[in-house]
C-alpha cells in the first residue's frame, strides 16, 4: 500500500478557503489527504498549531494565505511568513525537517493555483515520506 | 463540570452534487457515534424549505446547543443556516459547516472511498469545533452622530451637501482661509470648457450656507482621539486678526506695506500659483468664502517687528482689526470622518534639465490656468513671464515629475492621469484665444480615457494644437527664448523648438498632511495618498472603520471621479451612522484579564486600533468597533490572555485533531 | 466531604506517598510559607497553607484549578518551614494525579509549546539535528569525557526571539574549547524533561528520561555539564530515581568552570567592567543547594563587581514562572519586585539558568508595570566567555 500524507492546510477565509472553494467548483482535483483547517488569517497561524499537527502525526503542513501586499487585513500574511520562518530551524533542530512545512499564496480567484500547490505539496511530502512521528493509530 | 452538549449533524445530498461522490449514509452513521451527538439526520438539499424547517425543527424539539451541517461551502449559506438557527431560539454562532461539497465531494469525485472518509473527518473536526463553542453576544455600539469632513474643496464640499441634505450635521473643516480648493483656479474644465468657478460657486455657496453645514476654515485636525463608535477630533483655528465687523472695503489691503515694490517682505500669493504676490493682509480670491480678510502673521510687519506697524487698523472704517485674537481649540465629537484633502501641484525645480526655477520662462500648468483667468495676474494672456511680451510659441512638456523610475527620490512612479487632459485643455483655449501662438504638446502617451475626452482631442488637433511623441532632452536658454531639445519618436528627427513659454504639466502629489495622518491612525499607498481599503471594490472606505477618504486625497483624478467618490464616500458615512448604532460582528478578538500582562505586544501588531493597554487597569482593552479579527494578536501574546473569539486556540486545535491520522476513529 | 482518616483511603495511590510524607513531616499550619510566597504577594487568595489544609479535609478534588498550576514550585514555602514540608512535591504529585481529569489542553501559551516540544521528542524514530545552532569555529565530538547537555537551546530563539539564548550553549561550548575540551554534543539528545515532570505527565518524563540514559551512557563519558539549572537538577537528582545512575558525573557549568578558572585551564584576563548582581535560580539553589560555584565564577572574572541583593541563596526570589506551568496576570508583578531589587544594585543581572532569563527578559521587553532603571540581563556562562582573551 503507497504511502498517503496526511497534510494540514492552515487556510485563510478571504484568499486560500476560497481558492480551495473555487478549486473545487471548477472540478479541478487535488489529493484527498489534504485537511483544510479554516481561519480568519494566515496572520493567526501559531507555531503551537504547526508543531502539534506534526505532533498528531500530520506529514506536512500546508499554510495558504493571499498575495503579499492582498492581506484582507493588511499585513497579516508577513506576520505568517516571520513566525513560520522561525520554526522552520526548530522542525529541522528536532528532525521533522523543515520541508515538510510551506507557505504560499491562492487568491480567491486562483482555484488552479490552489489545486496545483496542494498537489505539488502532497507530492513533495510523498517523496519525503511519511513523518518520523507517525504510528500506527491506537 | 458542564452539561453535555447537544450536537446535531445535517447532512446534505446537495441532490447528488455530494451524494454521488461521498457514502452519506456511512457518514451519518459514522457521525451518529461520536461523543454529545444526540442526532445525525441527511436531507436531500438542506437549503431547502424542507431542509431548513428540519433544522429548525430539531433545534426547538431537542434543545441542540451546536449544530453541523455538512454540505456546500460556508461562503454560501453560513449566515442562512446561522439566522435560523437563531429563529428556532438557538445562539447562531454554535453552528459550524463541513465544507464536504467544494472541498470533498467535488476535487475528491474519482476518489469516492478517499471523499467518504475525508468527509468523516471534516464532519467530525466540525462537531469537536463546535463542542468547543460558545455562544456569542451579537452587540451593538452607539454611533455618534455627525460626520467630520475634512478639506473643503470641490469633493469635500459635495460630500457634505450630500450628508447635510440627509439630515446629518457636518463639520467642514479647511486649512486654508477659504473654501473651494483647486478647482476655484482653474478657470474651465474639460471636456466642457465650462467655466470651474460658474460650477463651484453654487456649491461653495450651498455648503456656506447650509443649515446642517458648520464651516470651520483657517483651522486644521491637530490630533484625534478614538472611542467605540466616536471620533474626538481636536481642531486649532488659526486667528485671522480680522473680526466679523468687517465691511469688506479692501482698504486694509490696499495700504498694506508688504510686497509694495520697495517692500523688503514679499509674499508670492498662493492663489495665484506664484505669479503675483499678496499683502500680509488679504482675501485669498475675490469670491471667497467666507468673505474674511485674513492677516498673514509670518509676513505681516506687525508681528515681525514688535508691534510698529498699524496702518491697516489704521485705516479699517470699521475697526474690524484686532491683533490680540489668539487661537481657538476646540473638540468636533463625531461618528464618522471623511478625509478629502486634495492634491498639490508637484514642483519640478529638482528636474534641473527642464529648468524651472531658473528660467521665469518656465512655467507649470497651474500657472498657466491664472494666466487664462481673465481677473488673473496677467489678464488673460498666456505671456512670457521675463518681460510681459505675448507668448508666440508654448511648448507643453507631460509627465513631469510622474511615471518616473521605480526608485528615483525626485519623480513619481504613477500617471497623474489627467495632464494630458489638462494639457489639451490649454492647448485649446491659448490657441482659440491667441491664433497666432504655436503650442506645442511634448508627451509619451495621449491619455484620453473619459467621458468626451477623445473628442476633445480629436478637437484639439483641428485647432491646430501640435502633438511630438517625445520627451524633451534638455531646455536651455537661447537669446531672449527657450529652446527645447526634444528627438521626435514618430518622425525619428531631432527638433530644437524655440519658445517663449515652456508649461511643464507637473504630477498631483498629496499635500502634506502627515500630521492628518497620523492622528487618524490612516496609513499612506506606496504612492503617497491616503490607503483605502482596496483599491478595486472598496477604494472610499478606509481601514480605520467610520473613516473614509475621497477625492485626490486617495489618488489622482479629475473633478468628475472625484464628485463620484464623494458621493460614494458620503454614502458609506450615511450608511454608517444611518441607525445610530452599529451591530459589532462579535468574531473579534478578547480579552481574559486574568491571563493579561499588559505586555503592549497585541497593540503592537495591531493595524485596525483594534486593542490598546490600558494602563491604568494595566489591561489589553479591545475596541470592539475596530477590531477586525484577524488574529495577529492572538499568536504573539506571552500568556494566551487575547483570541480571536469562534477561533480560540482550543477550538481550532480541535479541528486539527480530529482530522489527524493519529485520531482514533471507531 | 468526610474527616481526614477516610479521606487518606479514598485518594487515589498517587497521592499516597505525598500524604505520607505530610503526614510524616507535618505542617502545623503556622502560615510561614504563605508570608514568604512570591504568588501570595502579588494574589491574596493563593495560599500554600490553605492548599494542605484542604487536602487534608477534602481529599482529592479539593485543590482548585488555579492553586495547581499557579504554585511556581520554587520551594521559597519549603525553605521557610519549620517542619520542612515538601510543598513542591507535593504539588507535583497533586498535578499528577488530577491532570487527566482536567481539561487543561495547553497551559499557559509557552507551557504549551514547550509541552508540544517534549512530547514529539519522547517519540521514538526522530534524526533531530542538535547542532546546526552551534555555527562555525567551535568543536564538538561523537564521543569524549564530557558530555554537554545542551537541552532547549537549539530551538528556544524560535520562540523568544528577544533572548538569543543558543548564544548561552556557545559561550559554554567555546570556554571548554579553551581549555581544552572538545564536548560531546549529541544528536540523540532529548529535552530533560523537567517540565513534564513538574507539570504532571509522568509517562512523557519516563520516555524522555530512558531515552536520554540510554545515549549517555553510550557515550563513555565520566562527566556532563548542562548551562541550564533545570536540566542539571533532573539529571543530578531526578534521573537516578527512575533510570537509575547514569555512570556520570553530573555538574552546572558555573561548576565546571569554577574548577577549570581555579586549576588555570581557563584563563579569564579581558576585563569585564560592569557592576552586576546575581540571581540564585530556583532549580540551582534551593532546588539542588548550589549557591557558591557561581558566585565563585564572577568573583574570577576581572573588572566585574558583584553586589550581592537582599534577598539571596535560600531566600532568593523566583523569576516568576516555575516550569512554564503558568503566567497570568498575576506574574508581572513578581517580575517588577524583583527586577526592582536587582536593579537597585546593579545595571546587569547575571541569571545561571536560560528559562531565568527568559521570563525577565519577556518582562522588560513588553512593558513594565512602573519605571524600572535599565537592566541588562545576561548569562554567566556568557558573562564568563566575554573575559576570555
Amino acid at each position: 500500500m503507497s504511502f498517503e500524507p496526511a497534510v494540514a492546510a492552515f487556510c485563510c477565509n478571504w484568499c486560500g478557503y476560497s481558492a480551495a472553494d473555487q478549486a473545487g467548483a471548477a472540478k479541478l482535483e487535488y489529493p484527498a489527504g489534504v485537511r483544510i483547517v479554516r481561519l480568519q488569517c494566515t496572520g493567526m497561524v501559531d507555531p503551537y498549531f504547526v508543531l502539534r499537527a506534526f505532533e498528531r502525526g500530520y506529514d506536512g503542513v500546508l499554510v495558504v494565505g493571499c498575495h503579499f501586499g492582498s492581506c484582507h487585513y493588511k499585513s497579516g500574511n508577513h506576520q505568517a511568513r516571520e513566525q513560520l520562518d522561525r520554526v522552520a530551524p526548530m522542525l529541522q533542530a528536532l528532525g521533522i525537517g523543515q520541508q515538510r512545512l510551506l507557505m504560499t499564496a491562492a487568491s480567491a480567484a486562483e482555484g488552479p493555483v490552489f489545486a496545483a500547490k496542494a498537489t505539488e505539496f502532497v507530492e513533495l511530502v510523498k517523496r519525503l515520506g511519511p513523518s518520523p512521528l507517525r504510528e500506527v493509530a491506537r | 463540570m458542564t452539561a453535555p452538549r447537544k450536537v446535531g449533524v445535517f447532512l446534505c445530498h446537495c441532490g447528488g452534487n455530494i451524494s454521488d461522490v461521498v457514502d452519506v449514509r456511512a457518514v451519518r452513521e459514522f457521525a451518529e457515534r461520536q461523543e454529545e451527538v444526540v442526532l445525525a439526520t441527511d436531507t436531500r438539499f438542506m437549503c431547502s424549505n424542507e431542509g431548513v424547517c428540519r433544522l429548525q425543527d430539531e433545534i426547538r424539539k431537542r434543545s441542540l446547543d451546536g449544530v453541523v451541517v455538512a454540505c456546500c461551502t460556508p461562503k454560501m449559506y453560513e449566515d442562512l443556516f446561522r439566522g435560523k438557527a437563531a429563529e428556532a431560539g438557538m445562539n447562531p454562532y454554535l453552528l459550524e459547516i463541513a465544507n464536504v461539497r467544494e472541498q470533498c465531494a467535488y476535487p475528491h469525485r474519482h476518489e469516492p472511498e478517499k471523499a467518504t472518509e475525508k468527509a468523516k473527518g471534516l464532519v467530525l473536526a466540525q462537531v469537536e469545533k463546535v463542542r468547543k463553542l460558545r455562544p456569542l453576544e451579537t452587540k451593538t455600539a452607539a454611533v455618534a452622530p455627525g460626520v467630520a469632513v475634512i478639506g473643503a474643496g470641490i469633493t469635500g464640499i459635495h460630500a457634505s451637501l450630500l450628508l447635510a441634505e440627509l439630515g446629518h450635521k457636518v463639520t467642514l473643516i479647511e486649512k486654508s482661509p477659504t473654501i473651494g480648493g483647486n478647482m476655484a483656479r482653474l478657470v474651465k474644465t474639460f471636456p466642457t470648457d465650462d467655466c470651474a468657478m460658474c460650477t463651484l460657486s453654487p456649491k461653495m455657496n450651498e455648503a456656506y450656507n447650509h443649515e446642517n453645514i458648520e464651516l470651520l476654515t483657517y483651522a486644521e485636525v491637530t490630533s484625534a482621539k478614538r472611542t467605540p463608535g466616536r471620533f474626538t477630533l481636536t481642531v486649532t483655528e488659526k486667528p485671522r486678526f480680522v473680526t466679523d465687523a468687517c465691511v469688506g472695503c479692501n482698504k486694509c489691503t490696499e495700504k498694506c506695506p508688504v510686497s509694495t515694490a520697495k517692500a523688503p517682505t514679499q509674499v508670492p500669493s498662493e492663489w495665484e500659483m506664484g505669479l503675483a504676490k499678496r499683502k500680509a493682509v488679504y482675501l485669498p480670491f475675490p469670491s471667497a468664502l467666507p468673505q474674511l480678510w485674513t492677516i498673514d502673521a509670518d509676513h505681516c510687519f506687525y508681528f515681525q517687528r514688535g508691534g510698529k506697524c498699524r496702518i491697516c487698523a489704521m485705516v479699517c472704517p470699521a475697526k474690524a482689526i484686532d491683533f490680540t485674537m489668539a487661537a481657538k481649540e476646540r473638540q468636533v465629537e463625531v461618528g464618522a470622518v471623511i478625509v478629502a484633502t486634495g492634491f498639490q501641484e508637484y514642483d519640478p525645480a529638482p528636474l534641473k534639465h527642464l529648468g524651472f526655477g531658473r528660467h521665469p520662462n518656465v512655467v507649470t500648468q497651474m500657472q498657466v490656468a491664472r494666466m487664462l483667468d481673465s481677473m488673473g495676474p496677467t489678464h488673460g494672456a498666456v505671456a512670457r513671464r521675463s518681460d510681459g511680451k505675448p507668448a508666440t510659441s508654448v511648448v507643453m512638456v507631460q509627465c513631469v515629475g510622474s511615471r518616473g523610475t521605480p526608485g528615483d527620490p525626485l519623480t513619481h512612479e504613477y500617471c497623474s492621469r489627467v495632464c494630458c487632459m489638462v494639457a489639451v485643455k490649454h492647448a485649446s483655449l491659448i490657441r482659440k484665444a491667441q491664433p497666432d501662438t504655436e503650442v506645442y504638446i511634448l508627451y509619451n502617451d495621449l491619455r484620453a480615457y473619459g467621458k468626451g475626452f477623445e473628442e476633445y482631442y480629436t478637437r484639439s488637433m483641428t485647432l491646430g494644437v501640435k502633438f511630438v511623441r517625445g520627451l524633451p532632452g534638455s531646455v536651455r536658454r537661447e537669446g531672449e527664448r527657450l529652446l527645447v531639445d526634444v528627438e521626435d519618436m514618430l518622425t525619428g528627427r531631432r527638433l530644437e523648438i524655440p519658445a517663449d513659454l515652456v508649461v511643464l504639466s507637473a504630477a498631483m502629489e498629496p499635500p502634506p498632511v502627515d500630521g492628518l495622518l497620523a492622528a487618524l491612525h490612516l496609513d499612506k499607498s506606496p504612492d503617497g495618498f491616503v490607503k483605502e481599503y482596496h483599491a478595486k471594490i472598496n477604494p472610499t472606505e478606509t481601514a480605520i472603520k467610520g473613516v473614509y477618504v475621497a477625492g485626490c486625497a486617495q489618488g489622482p483624478k479629475d473633478i468628475t471621479d472625484s464628485i463620484s467618490q464623494a458621493g460614494a464616500a458620503a454614502m458609506s458615512a450615511a450608511v454608517f451612522l444611518g441607525k445610530g448604532e452599529m451591530t459589532l460582528n462579535p468574531i473579534v478578538a478578547e480579552v481574559d484579564p486574568a491571563l493579561c500582562r499588559a505586555c503592549d505586544r497585541c497593540a503592537e501588531v495591531c493595524e485596525f486600533e483594534g486593542v490598546r493597554v490600558d494602563p491604568e487597569r494595566l489591561l489589553a482593552v479591545v475596541d470592539e468597533t475596530a477590531c477586525e479579527g484577524c488574529g495577529k494578536c492572538a499568536v504573539v501574546c506571552p500568556t494566551g490572555a487575547i483570541t480571536v473569539r469562534q477561533f480560540r486556540k482550543e477550538q481550532v486545535l480541535a479541528s486539527l485533531d480530529a482530522m489527524a491520522p493519529m485520531a482514533v476513529m471507531p | 466531604m468526610s474527616s481526614a482518616a477516610p479521606a487518606l483511603a479514598a485518594v487515589g495511590d498517587a497521592l499516597d506517598p505525598a500524604l505520607r510524607i505530610l503526614t510524616t513531616e507535618g505542617c502545623v499550619q503556622c502560615n510561614k510559607c504563605t508570608f514568604n510566597c512570591p504568588v501570595h504577594r502579588v494574589d491574596v487568595t493563593f495560599s500554600p497553607r490553605k492548599v494542605i489544609l484542604q487536602a487534608y479535609l477534602g481529599g482529592g478534588d479539593a485543590v482548585s484549578e488555579r492553586d495547581l498550576w499557579a504554585c511556581l514550585t520554587c520551594g521559597e514555602c519549603q525553605a521557610v518551614c519549620p517542619t520542612e514540608v515538601p510543598y513542591p512535591a507535593f504539588i507535583r504529585a497533586k498535578r499528577e494525579q488530577l491532570r487527566p481529569v482536567m481539561d487543561r489542553a495547553a497551559p499557559c501559551k509557552h507551557g504549551g509549546f514547550k509541552e508540544v516540544v517534549a512530547r514529539i521528542q519522547a517519540r521514538p524514530g526522530l534524526k533531530p539535528d542538535r547542532r546546526a545552532w552551534i555555527g562555525e569555529g567551535l568543536k564538538v565530538a561523537d564521543k569524549g569525557e564530557v558530555v554537554y547537555f545542551t537541552g532547549c537551546l537549539p530551538y528556544l530563539d524560535g520562540i523568544f526571539s528577544y533572548c538569543d539564548s543558543a548564544s548561552i550553549g556557545r559561550a559554554a561550548i567555546r570556554l571548554m574549547n579553551a581549555a581544552g575540551i572538545v564536548p560531546v554534543v549529541a544528536n540523540a539528545e532529548r529535552c530533560c524533561g523537567h517540565d513534564s515532570l513538574w507539570n504532571g505527565d509522568t509517562e512523557t518524563y519516563r520516555k524522555l528520561a530512558g531515552a536520554n540514559a540510554a545515549w549517555i551512557r553510550k557515550t563513555g563519558a565520566k562527566r556532563l555539564v548542562t548551562t541550564c539549572a533545570e536540566c542539571y537538577s533532573m539529571l543530578k537528582h531526578e534521573y537516578p530515581k527512575v533510570t537509575g545512575d547514569l555512570g556520570v558525573e553530573v555538574l552546572h557549568f558555573s561548576e565546571l568552570l569554577e574548577e577549570l578558572v581555579a586549576s588555570g585551564k581557563v584563563k579569564l584576563t579581558k576585563p569585564v567592567d560592569l557592576q552586576v548582581t546575581y540571581q540564585d535560580p530556583c532549580r540551582l539553589g534551593r532546588h539542588a543547594k548550589e549557591y557558591d560555584a557561581p558566585r565563585a565564577v564572577l568573583k574570577a572574572i576581572p573588572g566585574v563587581k558583584f553586589v550581592e541583593m537582599d534577598r539571596i541563596r535560600e531566600n532568593s526570589m523566583c523569576c516568576g514562572v516555575g516550569a512554564y506551568s503558568t503566567c497570568d496576570a498575576q506574574t508581572k508583578f513578581m517580575q517588577q519586585e524583583r527586577l526592582e531589587e536587582a536593579a537597585s544594585k546593579a545595571e546587569t543581572l547575571v541569571t545561571a539558568c536560560p528559562h531565568c532569563r527568559i521570563h525577565f527578559s519577556c518582562y522588560i521587553d513588553g512593558r513594565p508595570v512602573d519605571p524600572l532603571p535599565a537592566l541588562k540581563i545576561v548569562d554567566l556562562t556568557v558573562l564568563a566567555a566575554q573575559a576570555l582573551e
